[in-house]
Parts: C-alpha cells; structure tokens; sequence
C-alpha cells in the first residue's frame, strides 16, 4: 500500500461509526461536513503516529492540515520521518 | 532552575516546598507563597521564562503539598491553573500573549480558570453554544454563559471556550483570552459543593464582551486542537495530588490499626484489616506507577490522548477503591470529619467526573483500541 492510500484508507477507518458507507475522495470536506468529529479525529492522529511513526503537536490539529484527505496527505508531506 | 525530577537540585528544591506545604498551604494567601517558592513556573519551558522542570517534576511537587497539608483543594486548584490554562498558554500563545499574561501567571499573580463546561453540554463541548462574533474592526463580541469554572471566583484570566461558526464542527470552536476586568463578564456566586474544599467553582457570564482580535489563543477555529491540548495534559496529571492525600491516609490508617484496640486485640492484628490496609498500599503503588509512568512519557514527547484517558481512569479507579477499604478499616469513625474519611471518599467520587468523566476516559481509550 502506498502512503497516499494508506491515508486515504486510515481516514476511512476512522470515520465508519460517523458515517458509514461514505466513499470518500481527496477533496471532500471531512471536518465541515461533519464526517470526521472529534474522537476520530484523534484516531486518525493516533493512527498515523503509529504507523507513519510522525510526531503531530496538538498545535497542529487545525482544521487546515485535516480538512480533506488532500490537506492531510500535504501535511503529512511537511514531518521529517 | 532548569532542572529534572532526578537531580539533588531538585530534592532540595522539594524538600523546602514540603516544609513550606506543612506549614503555610492552609494560609490564605498560599496561592501567592506558592508561587514565591516557584511551584507555578516549574513546567513551563524554560524559553518562556520558566523552570523547563517538566511534567513529572510539577507532579512529584503536587503530590507533595497534597501529602504535606492534606488538602485537596489548594493543588486541585493550582493543577487547573497550571494544566487547563497556563499550558494552553504556553503552546498555543503569541509572542504578544505570553507577554501579557504568562510571567504573572507563573509569579501568582494572574489566577487562571478555563471556562469551556456549559449548562447544556458537559462532556461534549462540541455542541456549546457560547458564541464569539468577529467585528468589522477585527474584536471578538462574546456572548454566552459557563458554568463548573474550577477558579472562576477568583480567577484574573479566563480560557473562554466559544463557537465561531454554525454547526457541532471541529472548526467551529476557537478559544480566547479574557481578563476578568473585561466589561460584560460576569462571575458568579461560589457553587458550593462537597468535595475539594478550598478549590473555588464558580459559574461566568459573558453578555457582550468584546475583546481585542489578538486575544484569540490558537487563531480562529483552534479551539478544538486547544482544547485538546489542555484535555490530554490535564487528564494525565490532575489526580497528581490524590497520591498524596492516599499516602497520608495510609499513614494514619497504619497508625489506627496499630494504636486502637476492639476485642482486647489491636486492630493491627485482624487479618481482615490488614488486608484492607494492603489493598489501599497496592492502590496507591498502582495509581502510582502509572501516573509517573505517564510524566515520562510526557517529559520524552510521547503522550497520546488513550494514555492520558488511561491514566485518569487508573487513579480516579485505585482512589476509589482506595477509599472504600480505608472507610472499612475505620468503620463508625469514618462518618467523624476528624478522620477526614467522608472528605477523602467525596474527592475520590469527584474524581470521576471532574476533565471528562470516567465514561468519557473509557470512550478516547476504546477509540485508540480501534473499537
């Protein structure tokens, strides 16, 4: 799996209890849209720690760097692994 | 003093706030001597003015006064202080707010209260309603009402949770700086209570407080990423103090046992008793362990929001558990205040419910199972 799906796939995880069945894509709105809500949120965060093995400062879970999967992947793009 | 929880400079250190916790945290203006012997400033960074002791450093010392005097309240409010407001702060904050306001809150001179809990939505502050409105001069107009403000009587600074958008968003929240002295902000009544005597609770009005666009913590639509912050480093270090108040009622009830004679045998001797008495050392070792294994944690950079959950849920847990034996082994003295048993088992009940309740903890650490 590349990172790019791997993303894609993470978020999709996280988000089933919120909305289930949702396919998502690069640039649908996860966070206005109300497909990701705050528990997932810190899901997807903890996910990507995990596996990514990043670091990501609570002052960087801003609406910008998670609002699409697109934001996420640029963001992800900008850790030092 | 940048110094870590290992180093003698910090054993002396501490051996002097024990001394000062015996005989001055009972005093009232023991918020401000406090502060005088450095307690305030040790966990913030040492770029921004402060010790850079870090997190375990400011729990061994919590745990220390809470032992020493053997109140809670004084270190349940000088933890809301130091985890919900002043830390925020210290992440979150511009060059210009840390001016403002992040010396006098390490000198004890700006008490700090986070004011997000409102009257229809307790755990879930996604759907608060306390509105801040940008206007076209770029100031804040802030409208709303808040209530469980742990400080929020005495406090000269207020983290105002608020919504800046429509809808249950993770967008939708931002978080502001707001000075007591602000016109339109309103505290009210002390809310009396029965656990955690000392630590001020309060309710905050706000009826159209307009503040300048600077005092925004964390731009607008941070208040989620702010929230968290303060949630996760609280959660992990808030019952820091419970430590110490477990370990000075083991002490006594070890000195109960041993001293008070029922049947013509001491207490001492009853296996039943001293089984209890094993059951409260092996709380507090357990709440223990967990907790500075935590500290460390957060010290290296490593703490996620599950390990945080896991740690309240751990010492409200053990000190629940904690108190129910140590009530068994005084029996009818438990209901005397001078045992401080009833006082003890009430802040153990708060304990679950105080930074999210024990059914909240339990959700954030199924979600980091992948349940």
């Amino acid at each position: 799996m590349t990172e790019q799906d791997f993303v894609l796939t993470t978020v999709q995880d996280a988000v089933q209890d919120v909305a289930p069945g949702v396919e998502l894509t690069d640039d649908m709105p996860l966070i206005a849209a109300g497909i990701i809500d705050s528990l997932s949120l810190l899901k997807v965060v903890s996910r990507l720690e995990h596996d990514l093995g990043v670091r990501i400062r609570d002052t960087e879970i801003l609406p910008r760097n998670f609002e699409t999967i697109g934001a996420i992947r640029a963001f992800l793009a900008t850790k030092a692994r | 003093m940048t110094v870590t929880a290992d180093s003698s400079e910090y054993t002396s250190w501490l051996a002097g706030l024990r001394s000062w916790a015996r005989r001055d945290a009972d005093q009232p203006d023991a918020w401000r001597t406090a502060a005088a012997q450095g307690l305030l400033s040790l966990p913030v960074p040492d770029h921004l003015g402060g010790a850079g002791a870090g997190y375990e450093a400011t729990c061994r010392a919590m745990e220390a006064i809470a032992e020493e005097s053997g109140g809670s309240g004084l270190p349940f409010a000088i933890s809301a202080h130091l985890w919900a407001c002043q830390e925020p702060l210290a992440a979150f904050g511009t060059a210009g707010q840390h001016a403002a306001y992040l010396d006098g809150m390490m000198s004890g001179e700006l008490v700090g209260a986070f004011a997000a809990t409102e009257y229809d939505a307790g755990s879930d502050l996604l759907s608060l309603k306390t509105a801040a409105k940008q206007t076209d001069t770029g100031s804040w107009c802030l409208t709303g009402s808040k209530t469980f403000v742990t400080n929020g009587p005495v406090a000269d600074l207020f983290l105002v949770l608020a919504r800046t958008a429509e809808g249950s968003s993770l967008a939708a929240l931002s978080a502001f700086l707001v000075p007591r002295s602000a016109p339109g902000l309103t505290i009210g009544p002390d809310m009396n209570k029965s656990a955690l005597p000392g630590a001020r609770l309060g309710t905050v009005q706000l009826d159209e407080v307009v503040i300048p666009a600077q005092a925004c913590l964390g731009g607008a639509g941070g208040g989620f990423a702010v929230l968290m912050h303060a949630m996760r480093v609280e959660r992990a270090f808030i019952l820091a103090p419970a430590l110490g108040l477990m370990a000075r009622a083991l002490r006594q009830a070890v000195e109960h046992a041993r001293t008070r004679s029922q049947g013509g045998s001491l207490l001492a001797e009853y296996d039943t008793i001293r089984a209890r008495i094993v059951r409260m050392h092996l709380s507090l070792t357990t709440a223990r362990e967990t907790l500075y294994t935590t500290a460390r944690r957060a010290d290296a950079g490593t703490l996620d929001h599950p390990r945080s959950s896991l740690t309240k849920l751990r010492l409200s847990s053990e000190f629940g558990a904690f108190c129910a034996e140590l009530s068994d082994v005084y029996g009818g003295y438990a209901l005397l205040p001078e045992t401080g048993v009833a006082q003890l088992t009430a802040d153990a009940v708060a304990s679950r419910y105080y930074s999210g309740t024990s059914d909240m903890q339990i959700k954030i650490i199924a979600e980091g199972l992948g349940l």
